[in-house]
């Protein structure tokens, strides 16, 4: 509330405005879509697979 | 793709594989790209967002100061924007380099970790690249008065950067065999980030008229709010890039997996269900 | 591709020479016998040409005053079409295969692959040269800068373009993804270009010769790197 009483007293508040929640939004609708991709893969993957379970993955066997 | 169950072309039937998965789904597993790492990052990304947001609207300061004949001039308000401006735009850049950097890596020791984190990279680098040029055109309006300035060398080079990288994920979207899918992009890669200074250098000739602050930091005449602003903007985009990285890197994984694992299982359920039906009859 | 089981001769700088030639006589004489440069790639650039003007507005001073650009945009355009043409050559009669199990160097290849690509370009820049003398009025000041122009930075448009065409040449969608990869690659080629043959035809007061140096630094990098990766690009898994 304080933030957008803010945002009303400043100059060129219309491109502040604009900027910022068009930045924010696009990086957060880019986050949503990496984890609903994740989100729909996992299902199909066996969780033995998913190595982050116990720990991060590291060096590809298959390398 | 050393097991000997590899098909030519694991695309060729995705309707009858996705029927498979969902049948065989587990259900009441953790199916997520998540776990405790990821979490405790993402709560300080967002927790970093709002304390991001108070100091660039609240704490810190508009720019302006007075020239010599009384006159005040400066960003003034606008100068808000470049705190997700400068940052997006820095983490862009460093994405890309990840992105070299792994395609590197990649054809050096044929690692597909390593070719998965320089897709990853890529893709965020694009959304964070895009997300510069957005704030840049809209904060070039009121303080250049203008949305777009080809004499600039940055925002010039900071579009084809994009133009490049959307060029490279447009080739990985493309089904093909993985590996030469691999190989080919971490070649695109190279030449992409070796592109970089290439175009900067070039447009800088082209037109020496560059508008852009020489360094950002220099001449925001920084004052310690404005400076303090810039280094949280900077915390947040680094814990907001690791973030998507890892959870990016996961679901390039998840799908190398579904390629791949599934269909050993895919040929391992058809054979058990031949046996079942020898039996039956 | 692995080095190691061509014969010591394709590894020479000899057997390198020979098997570009040898690409390059193959490529032109099909080229002689379809006839697509000729009938279909030429006019092509020439309507470019004429859509200019037409956008333009048909003004001959700001004609004459953005020949350069025009020029080389023109090129660029046709180059595309010269480059798909180069792999779909390639594709239809699978000769890449052949070269690569005749384990002849892929360095050869790429060289010859961009000397083929190279000589059509400069036909072409010869008959373009003609239309913006005769349609735009542009007046040759400085012959040999234009001339040295045209083949320094055809051969980085050259050689750029084989690496990026043979990177995608299995995909079916190269026709459309080859403009997207290789455009913004030779956006320097534009720039440095246009900028010498200002000078050469005498509409921007620079130094061509610098640009000129640019050009330069650019064909060879783009020859050094393809020569260093044209073979994991032919790589058969």
């Amino acid at each position: 509330m304080t933030l957008l009483l803010a945002l009303f007293a400043l100059t060129h508040a219309g491109y502040l405005a604009a900027g910022w929640s068009i930045g924010l939004l696009a990086i957060g609708a880019y986050a949503l879509s990496v984890l609903v991709r994740g989100r729909a893969l996992s299902k199909r993957v066996p969780l033995s697979r998913q190595r982050w379970m116990n720990s991060l993955p590291d060096e590809d066997e298959q390398s | 793709m050393t097991t000997p169950t590899e098909v030519e072309n694991p695309r060729s039937e995705p309707a009858a594989a996705a029927d498979f998965f969902a049948v065989n789904s587990i259900a009441d597993a953790s199916v997520s790209t998540g776990s405790a790492t990821t979490k405790v990052l993402g709560w300080l990304t967002l927790a970093g967002l709002v304390v991001l947001l108070v100091f660039a609207f609240i704490i810190s300061p508009e720019d302006s100061r007075e020239t010599a004949d009384g006159a005040i001039i400066g960003q003034f308000d606008a100068v808000r924007l470049l705190y997700l401006h400068v940052p997006a735009a820095v983490f862009a850049y460093v994405a890309f380099a990840l992105t070299g950097l792994g395609s590197i890596i990649y054809l050096w020791k044929r690692s597909r970790w390593w070719d998965h984190v320089a897709h990853s990279s890529a893709e965020i680098g694009v959304v964070f690249c895009g997300v510069t040029l957005l704030t840049g055109v809209i904060w070039g309006r009121p303080v250049w008065n203008t949305w777009w300035e080809w004499g600039d060398v940055r925002i010039v080079t900071t579009l084809l950067l994009f133009l490049i990288f959307v060029g490279y994920l447009a080739f990985r979207s493309v089904p093909s065999e993985p590996r030469r899918q691999a190989r080919n992009a971490s070649v695109l890669a190279i030449i992409g980030a070796l592109n970089i200074p290439v175009v900067n250098r070039s447009v800088e000739w082209w037109e020496n008229r560059t508008l852009h602050q020489q360094s950002t930091l220099e001449e925001l005449k920084i004052e310690d709010a404005t400076l303090l602003t810039l280094m949280i903007g900077f915390a947040v985009f680094g814990l907001m890039f690791l973030w998507l990285l890892i959870h990016r890197f996961r679901v390039a994984w998840l799908a190398e997996e579904v390629e791949q694992h599934g269909l050993k299982q895919a040929l391992r359920r058809r054979r058990e269900e031949a046996q079942r039906e020898a039996m039956v009859s | 591709m692995n080095t190691s089981d061509a014969t010591p001769g394709h590894l020479s700088l000899m057997g390198i020479l020979r098997t570009s030639w040898h690409i390059w006589r193959k490529d032109l004489l099909i080229e002689l016998r379809s006839r697509v440069l000729l009938n279909q790639i030429l006019p092509f650039a020439v309507l470019v040409l004429m859509l200019f003007a037409f956008a333009l507005d048909g003004d001959s001073t700001t004609l004459e005053f953005f020949a350069p650009g025009l020029f080389w945009v023109a090129v660029l355009l046709a180059a595309l079409l010269a480059i798909g043409r180069s792999v779909a050559t390639e594709q239809a009669d699978a000769t890449m295969d052949n070269f690569r199990l005749g384990s002849s160097s892929p360095v050869a290849v790429f060289f010859g692959k961009t000397l083929v690509i190279l000589t059509q370009l400069l036909v072409l820049e010869i008959v373009l040269a003609v239309g913006v003398i005769v349609f735009y009025g542009a007046r040759l000041s400085e012959p040999l800068l234009f001339v040295s122009t045209s083949v320094v930075a055809t051969s980085g448009i050259a050689s750029a373009g084989t690496l990026y065409a043979v990177a995608i040449s299995k995909l079916g969608v190269r026709e459309t993804l080859l403009p997207l990869l290789l455009m913004p690659a030779l956006v320097p080629v534009l720039i440095g270009a246009t900028r010498a043959f200002g000078d050469a035809l005498g509409t921007a007061g620079v130094n061509g010769w610098q640009w000129l140096g640019l050009l330069g630094a650019f064909a060879l990098a783009y020859l050094t790197l393809g020569a260093l990766v044209f073979g994991s690009l032919l790589e058969e898994n």
